[in-house]
């Protein structure tokens, strides 16, 4: 029976995870079923513009859910930092003088000055410019000017630290963080996830590392386009990348490959081989790539090979990957407002890879998705235009339409044998990771029960 | 305006050099009119063909440091490219359906020339400013950048041999880079 033939799955048989959207529940103003179908599969518009439900969104998604801060090794030696965003709110990623990753708020406990302004360095201390609040890279406040002549003796400096984040912790290199103390182990939080994102990062001995240099631009555009897109929407390559298929740098998207969610709305996708297989430029890359699949499939049997490349995917609520044939890139959509995203955009290598190799893969990655990269540069265009279609009075009414490939979901077991979680569908072009993003949207956004 | 003295001049790459003499600089000048009108009507075969085979053209990323912002090799470059991969963006943008130059944008280059110098092999360096207007569909933006080409000379006049161009903006505003620079 071909894949076109075979019926739906039953919705008994495999339970909606998340579970649907109940409608009675409020999202700030609204219902719930103002906004969402209950299984995800419409989405109204003004979730892309609505300025509270974007306030709601800072304080129930991202203050609470882990945020990807950077990789791993950016920060080589004690006292190297970084500088970066979770959502809005500035912060230093920094590795202390014993060598722990922390997180800070970039702002002076005193009056709220950035107390470091510069992308990224080594320090002992970080001074406020404003009145020369001083700080440690364990955070403390260890100097305030003319302390006991203006503040007076009883002065406790131990009150003012910087305001560190609840938790951070790594994965395979990956640098995370969050703001809630009540939130779930990284790990809890990444789930099924996992494992593979450990096919992605642990191919080769020794792991990966990031490339220097990030990519930093702009899109007019709501946080949540990119996120989904990124979520496992294969449906717009042949259009919106019709110019990067002609010119030879991809070859003619099949329906083959897998569309995956794992809970928690993370998700991946690929078509069989991976992303970014074409005739044009070739690099040696190739040829690596083939041996990792080798060796996957010696692992754990032959439907393993289609997990090298990973593919396209999203750790929610906002940090993208895509693992193609070609390159690796990590980015992160930072909102800036209801309707403009910081892009900060990555190449990442397997530390093992030749030094000639690398800098190969840098870039091709530049030359598809750096910002002016082949492909980066028609989402981007692409991206703005849906924004300003939804300014006005009319374009905020209506529903998107998430309905490809209802019904289609099986355990991915089914498919690929027992080592593969989530849930997956028979097609390569469902939107499936997309109503299941938005079904775990839902679930954090909702008034808590009373 | 040129100094013909022959004393060692600073480049752009920090080597040291000897300054050009007018009729070096009216050739530098040349090309770059030249090059400002096939890029502003993106005739890019063409602006191809004013390349040396061995052309490397790069656009880094820079990092905000306290001192200022700053660039290093083998990171990542907007712009990372050799004759081969700018063939490629060229071939990209040729297509019907490469959606961000559709319409296409229209592009104002303002180049002004600040130093032209003879290396000792023959060839010429020159640094420059780049002002950049885009106007798109949907948008309009402008770059800035100082650019620092090498030339060699050949029986056709000079050819780009390197170029390497640092944006004076750090992150880029607005989506969809489709310009050289």
């Amino acid at each position: 029976m071909s894949n076109a033939d075979r019926p739906p799955c039953s919705a008994t048989a495999h339970p909606l995870q998340p579970p649907p959207i109940p409608i009675d529940a409020r999202i700030g103003a609204f219902q719930a079923q103002d906004l969402m179908q209950p299984d995800g599969s419409a989405v109204d518009r003004r979730l892309f513009v609505d300025e509270g439900i974007y306030r709601l969104e800072l304080e129930r998604i991202f203050a609470r859910c882990w945020l990807y801060l950077g990789h791993e090794s950016a920060l080589p030696e004690n006292g190297s930092f970084l500088t970066t965003t979770m959502a809005e709110d500035p912060v230093i990623v920094v590795r202390d003088k014993s060598g722990t990753l922390r997180a800070f708020l970039n702002s002076c406990s005193h009056r709220g000055a950035q107390v470091c302004r510069v992308d990224a360095g080594v320090a002992t201390t970080f001074r406020c410019p404003y009145h020369a609040w001083t700080f440690s890279t364990e955070g403390e406040l260890v100097n305030v000017p003319r302390l006991a002549a203006v503040y007076g003796e009883g002065f406790d400096k131990s009150r003012y630290g910087l305001r560190e984040v609840a938790r951070l912790d790594t994965f395979g290199g990956m640098m995370f963080a969050t703001w809630d103390p009540q939130a779930p182990s990284l790990r809890e939080y990444l789930g099924d996830m996992a494992f593979y994102l450990d096919l992605m990062l642990n191919r080769m001995e020794g792991g990966t590392e990031v490339i220097g240099g990030v990519h930093k631009w702009t899109i007019d555009v709501n946080w949540k386009i990119p996120s989904e897109n990124f979520a496992g929407d294969h449906y717009h390559v042949p259009s919106t990348h019709a110019s990067g298929v002609a010119m030879g740098f991809r070859s003619p998207l099949s329906n083959n490959g897998y569309c995956i969610q794992t809970g928690n709305g993370h998700s991946i996708g690929s078509e069989k081989g991976g992303a970014q297989q074409g005739t044009a430029v070739p690099t040696a890359y190739h040829g690596f790539m083939e041996e990792m699949r080798r060796q996957l499939a010696a692992k754990h049997g032959p439907s393993a090979e289609a997990f090298v490349p990973i593919g396209v995917g999203t750790i929610f609520p906002n940090m993208s990957f895509l693992d193609s044939a070609r390159f690796r890139s990590f980015r992160v959509w930072h909102p800036r407002g209801v309707d403009k995203i910081e892009v900060h955009s990555w190449c990442v290598v397997d530390r093992a890879l030749p030094a000639h190799l690398k800098a190969e893969v840098r870039k091709q990655y530049s030359l598809a998705f750096g910002p002016g990269g082949i492909f980066e540069q028609d989402d981007g265009d692409i991206w703005q235009s849906v924004q300003d279609a939804l300014r006005g009075h009319i374009g905020r009414q209506g529903r998107f339409v998430y309905e490809m490939g209802l019904g289609r979901e099986a355990p991915t077991s089914e498919r690929y044998g027992s080592p593969f979680p989530g849930s997956s569908s028979d097609i390569l072009m469902t939107e499936a990771n997309q109503r299941a993003f938005y079904r775990h949207y839902a679930g954090l956004m909702m008034e808590p029960r009373r | 305006m040129s100094d013909t003295s022959g004393a060692a001049a600073p480049t752009a790459s920090g080597e040291a050099g000897t300054s050009a003499s007018d009729e070096t600089w009216r050739q530098v000048e040349a090309f770059y009119r030249h090059e400002a009108m096939l890029l502003q009507r993106r005739r890019y075969r063409e602006w191809l063909a004013l390349m040396d085979d061995a052309i490397t053209y790069r656009v880094p990323v820079t990092t905000s440091t306290a001192d200022g912002l700053v660039t290093s090799d083998n990171t990542l470059g907007y712009y990372d490219e050799n004759r081969e991969l700018l063939n490629a963006r060229v071939a990209k943008l040729e297509s019907k359906q490469s959606w961000v130059e559709q319409p296409p944008s229209r592009l104002r280059y303002f180049v002004q020339v600040i130093e032209v110098v003879l290396q000792a092999d023959g060839g010429v360096s020159a640094l420059s400013n780049l002002l950049l207007l885009q106007h798109r569909w949907n948008m309009e933006q402008q770059f800035s950048g100082e650019r620092s080409d090498t030339f060699v000379m050949t029986a056709d006049g000079l050819r780009l041999r390197s170029r390497v161009v640092v944006l004076d903006r750090q992150a880029l505003g607005k989506q969809g880079l489709s310009v050289f620079f």
